[in-house]
């Protein structure tokens, strides 16, 4: 698969997690726990925060890299600034020196029963719920020592421990209120909140620490408006603070993280089940702080229709399971299922019955919206943007290039062009090398192993609409073949990347596009001889939302070269070099269906979801069986009808049908 | 700072003097984000990338760029380096055309590629 970004998980039980275990198994309330702790407990402001989220950050921090080699020292600086701003609270005492607190109001609980009246069940709670487990900053809490004086239990804690621990006073345990308190001791433990939204804040964090489970990187969000903090805060008695308060709840997340990365990979399951939704307004934030969820709950919600969930179509490009049982739009819309697949590429499970299978993902099967022929096993799209790019950017190339500068195009896209005129040209072609025949391109040719000079260089990059249509309406007229008849004459490989500038500013870290690669051959007039001459060539665009068409060109380069042929763009000609057994089976991926004459791609996209849902057969299938009755509608449920029992299951969407 | 056009170029001769010299040194320039796109396959993390451009059917190789071309790619300095070029590979005397797009990201204040997509545009014959 080719989905970006898993960064290692970290590995939750380490040596010194074994021996708390091991540890906590002996109850007699009062182990000691030697050297080893001991240096847990000194972490000093000058030792990069320990946590288990450290390992997860995306392996090493990089090494050396092309322009400098400062980048790592660079690197650990910065790890070790961000360690200043921790939160806890320091000890201004003796490093290492323990605190005591004292625990009452448990002896009456459920667990009272228990051999040791609860304590080591209670120590054990403690621990869980005093440790954070969410965050860059996570760190587990430890205590270090126990004893139970009457109905009192003493706990001995790190100084930086006692914090968390104290903010528990008053929570509910095993039917029982528990009361926390310090004894004693000349330093000030409970945290200084400075302000109202520091206590929100803290607050809010609380509740995203509740509801995470590390075990399965899940934060359940499921019924918040039975929550009983968020009650008690009374967050959703008026409108402005119940607008407020996911977004708020968003915010403080990315803000326990210190790299998004860390954070997506801390958490790829949201539950928002029960939360009486009707739209995703209130919670639309989710999709930029998680963008990169792979599982997500929508159940018992109050979605009518699609619309509703439209905030969502073009996020989440990784998301492999989507629940959305219980909802009106079961019966309202029963078709919006069809249409829910097309809108996440990876999609694998719809409401728990599988919609692709692995396989299909793998092979791009999620170039679902009938495109061209792709011939390239890199094709991953959202709800045919990029195919219809590439579609219309080239018919427009050859038709009206001003009009066309103007739809995708805007003040900061950019444009360059290179001349390659070394490229061997195809011997088997009739193309032949003309004196001058790069004459008119090289002028504004920007090969920057050519041009050395500063004003040329910064001269032949085009920047803004007017600019890149002046330089368009310059190059000669152009003819490409055509993508859906012609296919053998294109590679066309579509890649989604995070990371897109966003003009708008809204992101400062960037938007989801698509990065795009064409390989094609086009017909150019040569101005000076009237002749038509065929070329090959090389383009490149970066894509980002936005503009009037939905899509704007970030970047385009084009490279323009001798006619090279397109036996390069053959699988069989790869074997020489790249030998793989794969090959056999993508070049059955590259026999893609050919649409027939008259058949235009939104009709036969139609096509493909009237038998979708007449037939129950995921879209791959649907494609493939269209195709194999000639893109006939009848003949493809007839054909349907015969082949239905030796179908296999993974054939259908869903196991009713 | 350097200008993007120098930079990209400074990174484009060390890439393939370095991918000629020994694939392996290449490893730093990648990250476990890292993607790259082989002709067919998509590979990524340090490890899987470094693993393929090892695993490539030749030891000597030489790249003759023909053409580089950059555009700046955001604010953060990020740089799109497009070129085209010839491989000669081993014995092989005729050589085989391609065309590799890097988008670089800084890091710091270095650069790591971040996207590296690699095609064959004509073929070893």
């Amino acid at each position: 698969m080719v989905a970006r970004s898993k960064p290692p998980r970290a590995a939750p039980r380490g040596p010194a997690a074994a021996r708390r275990q091991a540890l906590r198994a002996d109850k007699d309330g009062d182990v000691s726990m030697g050297l080893s702790i001991k240096g847990r407990a000194g972490v000093g402001k000058s030792t990069p925060p320990t946590g288990p989220r450290k390992d997860a950050a995306g392996g090493r921090p990089s090494r050396n890299g092309i322009i400098s080699a400062t980048a790592q020292r660079a690197i650990l600086r910065q790890a070790g600034a961000s360690d200043v701003s921790m939160k806890e609270v320091r000890s201004s005492g003796p490093r290492g020196g323990l605190v005591e607190l004292k625990v009452t109001g448990w002896n009456k609980s459920k667990a009272s029963g228990d051999e040791d009246g609860g304590v080591s069940s209670l120590l054990k709670w403690l621990e869980k719920k005093a440790s954070v487990r969410l965050g860059s900053r996570a760190r587990s809490v430890r205590i270090k020592k126990s004893r139970v004086e009457g109905s009192d239990l003493i706990v001995k804690v790190a100084p930086e421990d006692v914090p968390p621990l104290v903010r528990m006073n008053g929570y509910g345990w095993a039917g029982t209120t528990v009361s926390i308190e310090r004894l004693g001791g000349a330093v000030q433990g409970t945290p200084v909140v400075s302000s109202e939204a520091e206590r929100i804040k803290e607050m809010l964090r609380h509740v995203l620490e509740r509801r995470y489970d590390l075990e399965t990187k899940f934060l359940n969000l499921s019924a918040l408006g039975q929550d009983e903090e968020l009650q008690q805060q009374k967050i959703f008695e008026s409108k402005s603070t119940t607008s407020k308060f996911f977004p708020a709840m968003m915010k403080v997340l990315e803000h326990s993280f210190d790299k998004k990365e860390d954070l997506f990979a801390a958490i790829t399951s949201v539950s928002l089940a029960n939360n009486d939704l009707e739209d995703l307004a209130a919670v639309t934030s989710l999709s930029i702080t998680l963008p990169r969820l792979q599982n997500l709950d929508l159940s018992n919600n109050k979605f009518r229709k699609l619309s509703a969930l439209d905030n969502w179509r073009r996020r989440f490009g990784q998301l492999e399971r989507l629940i959305l049982t219980g909802n009106p739009i079961e019966q309202n819309d029963p078709g919006y299922a069809v249409e829910v697949v097309k809108w996440y590429p990876n999609l694998r499970q719809l409401n728990n019955v599988q919609v692709r299978t692995e396989e299909e993902v793998a092979n791009k099967a999620q170039i679902t919206d009938m495109p061209f022929p792709i011939r390239s096993a890199i094709f991953q799209d959202e709800g045919g943007i990029a195919e219809q790019f590439v579609l219309k950017f080239f018919a427009g190339f050859d038709s009206d290039r001003a009009v066309l500068a103007a739809y995708y195009f805007d003040e900061h896209s950019e444009f360059s062009y290179a001349v390659n005129s070394q490229a061997p040209r195809d011997p088997a072609a009739t193309e032949k090398h003309e004196a001058g025949e790069w004459e008119g391109l090289l002028k504004q040719s920007r090969n920057l192993r050519k041009i050395q000079q500063l004003p040329a260089r910064q001269a032949r990059i085009f920047h803004g609409t007017k600019a890149v249509a002046d330089a368009f309406i310059g190059l000669p007229q152009t003819k490409h073949p055509d993508l859906a008849a012609e296919a053998k004459k294109w590679i066309v490989e579509a890649r989604m990347v995070p990371g897109v500038p966003d003009p708008t500013g809204q992101s400062p870290n960037g938007v989801d596009g698509f990065f795009i690669t064409v390989h094609g051959e086009v017909e150019e007039l040569v101005a000076s001889s009237g002749q038509i001459k065929k070329r090959s060539f090389d383009r490149t665009f970066i894509l980002g939302p936005g503009g009037v068409a939905g899509v704007r060109i970030v970047s385009d380069q084009l490279t323009l070269r001798s006619y090279g042929g397109t036996q390069a763009f053959e699988p069989e000609n790869a074997e020489g070099w790249n030998a793989e057994p794969t090959y056999a089976a993508q070049a059955e991926i590259d026999g893609a269906p050919q649409l027939p004459e008259g058949l235009t791609i939104p009709q036969a996209e139609q096509m493909v979801a009237a038998l979708m849902s007449q037939t129950g057969m995921t879209l791959q299938y649907a494609k493939d069986c269209l195709d194999q009755s000639g893109w006939n509608a009848q003949v493809a449920v007839v054909n349907f009808e015969k082949a239905k029992a030796i179908l296999p299951p993974t054939a259908f969407m869903s196991t009713a049908a | 700072m350097a200008d993007f056009s120098q930079i990209a170029k400074q990174f484009v001769q060390f890439y393939y003097d370095t991918f000629d010299d020994d694939r392996m040194k290449l490893a730093p320039l990648y990250t476990e984000q890292s993607m790259l796109t082989w002709e067919e396959k998509p590979f990524q993390g340090t490890t899987n990338i470094i693993t393929q451009l090892q695993e490539l059917p030749f030891r000597q190789v030489k790249h003759q760029v023909a053409t580089l071309d950059a555009q700046p790619s955001d604010e953060q300095g990020s740089i799109l380096v497009f070129v085209t070029g010839a491989l000669l590979v081993e014995a092989e005397q005729r050589p085989m055309s391609y065309s590799q797009t890097f988008q670089l990201k800084r890091n710091g204040d270095s650069y790591i590629i971040f996207n590296d997509m690699f095609r064959l545009v004509y073929p070893a014959a």
